[in-house]
């Protein structure tokens, strides 16, 4: 039997095996690197496109007659490798835009980008004094209310945007569902700022000096108390007047428990706890605006007071551009195609 | 000996990163739901089962049907992360977003209930996610965990 060439064929063999497993490796290592560049490269446009909604709201916050159009205030960012533009149009002139923000790579026009992630928002600004109904409740959240046993007294409205636990509450309460609070109106907390710090009630994290104790600075006119930071009453025999702006633009809680208790409103973005335990003829007397939801337990008093809310809504307080709701318009289980 | 602890190594290596990626993949893709989430529309249950919902529509905002995330324990071999949408059903409509996860917590401040979790500021907005994933390769365990917090964006 002729053996030769044996050696021959095997090489061609070994050689095309090896081929097609270096092909396959080489393959798997593009595919890698190109998922890996996707998925970097989407992630960079999303925070791109986040930079976006907030340059909309800061130029909507110093201007909100601003023309409204497409492919605004297009920016490099990331060091050239990327950039944003945004859209606006109006939906209630003066008071209610649609921002569209595209954050693009590289940075070229969006239309031409290889990547790009977009987010929608809508924003919205209270005109002076404030929403429908803003000044007139004991509670006011667009979050939930929840309750606790039957030994509370709630007099004046509740008015809501998600859910009141129980429902309906063991001790009657005059309940309002509102599915107009979607967030709650914010204020501008710089000229709150200032009006407190011109009192001498303007509270660092220190919480110095002594808050005041009583609603009234002087006829007719409230003590207007900043809080930056959480302001906890638990543990404490203190009743603080005035109107109590906690955290401003950030998001601080209000916890009031035993005989402590505020004669005076509050205003939180965050949410607000109240826990009555003593025998405190009340522990809010005026009312409450929390956006994360309150929270009522045990003996707790808190009352609608029309005198104090009307001096706040006769201060005509400045309402500023907030977002009302953000969506990224991607599918979170995708990402973007890389040509 | 060099070849076969090579090979172990190489077997270890393989299994660690495909675990990396399976945890990686999952967590993306709940940070991306749950920061269209909204506070009030937060709920979870002993820290390893949330429900939320996100908006489908903003002019006007409208809000999906509850979406849940939870791990199911099938067998030790068996261990899934489970997206259910919409919660409730029966029997439940869910998709598995990763395998060999031995546990994932959720921690969420809200006001009081703030328990379980450590240096999240109460009123800050923020979920923390935390994937543990494990599995045997060659009869060596492998695991990887990834801990994430999530800003929601909507109030």
């Amino acid at each position: 039997m002729n053996n030769r060439g044996v050696a021959l064929i095997l090489s061609f063999i070994l050689i095309a095996v090896l081929t097609v497993l270096g092909a396959a490796s080489l393959s798997r290592s593009i595919s890698e690197s190109r998922i890996a560049r996707r998925y970097s490269e989407s992630t960079q446009a999303l925070w791109l496109a986040e930079a976006g909604i907030n340059r909309a709201l800061n130029e909507l916050r110093d201007n909100y007659n601003i023309t409204p159009g497409s492919g605004l205030w297009p920016t490099t960012m990331l060091e050239d490798a990327g950039r944003y533009e945004v859209d606006v149009s109006v939906i209630d002139v003066g008071t209610k835009w649609l921002v569209t923000s595209h954050g693009c790579i590289p940075d070229v026009t969006c239309n031409s980008s290889r990547t790009q992630r977009i987010i929608e928002a809508t924003m919205t600004k209270a005109v002076s004094p404030g929403p429908a109904n803003f000044f007139n409740n004991a509670i006011y959240t667009p979050g939930n209310v929840n309750i606790s046993g039957s030994a509370y007294t709630v007099t004046g409205d509740v008015r809501y945007g998600g859910t009141i636990t129980p429902d309906p509450p063991v001790n009657p309460v005059d309940n309002i569902y509102d599915t107009s609070i979607t967030t709650l109106a914010r204020f501008d907390f710089d000229q709150l700022r200032a009006m407190s710090q011109g009192q001498g009630n303007y509270h660092d994290a220190t919480h110095n000096p002594p808050f005041p104790t009583s609603f009234w600075k002087s006829i007719g006119v409230p003590n207007i108390v900043f809080v930056e930071g959480d302001f906890d009453l638990s543990g404490k025999k203190e009743i603080v007047g005035g109107f109590v702006i906690v955290g401003g633009d950030l998001l601080y809680d209000v916890d009031i428990t035993g005989n402590a208790g505020v004669d005076g409103a509050i205003y939180t973005l965050g949410t607000c706890s109240v826990k009555g335990g003593g025998n405190a003829l009340f522990n809010v007397n005026g009312g409450i605006w929390a956006g994360q939801g309150v929270t009522i337990t045990g003996s707790t008093v808190i009352e609608y007071n029309s005198d104090y809310m009307n001096a706040i809504q006769d201060l005509n307080l400045i309402f500023t551009v907030q977002i009302n709701n953000w969506k990224d318009t991607q599918n979170s289980y995708e990402l973007v195609p890389v040509n | 000996m060099v070849l076969n602890i090579a090979d172990l190594n190489w077997s270890l290596g393989g299994g660690l990163l495909g675990l990396q990626q399976q945890v990686r993949q999952a967590m993306d893709g709940m940070v991306r739901e749950l920061r269209q989430s909204r506070s009030s529309n937060v709920t979870i249950t002993g820290g390893t089962d949330i429900q939320f919902s996100i908006p489908t529509d903003i002019t006007p905002v409208t809000y999906s049907e509850l979406i849940s995330y939870y791990v199911v324990y099938v067998s030790d071999e068996q261990k899934q992360l489970f997206r259910e949408h919409p919660m409730g059903s029966d029997p439940p409509d869910r998709v598995a977003v990763a395998n060999d996860i031995n546990s994932v917590t959720f921690c969420w401040c809200h006001g009081a209930t703030c328990a379980t979790c450590d240096n999240i500021n109460g009123g800050s907005n923020l979920v923390r996610i935390q994937l543990v994933a494990g599995k045997t390769v060659r009869q060596k365990s492998v695991s990887f965990s990834l801990t994430e917090k999530v800003r929601l964006r909507n109030e």
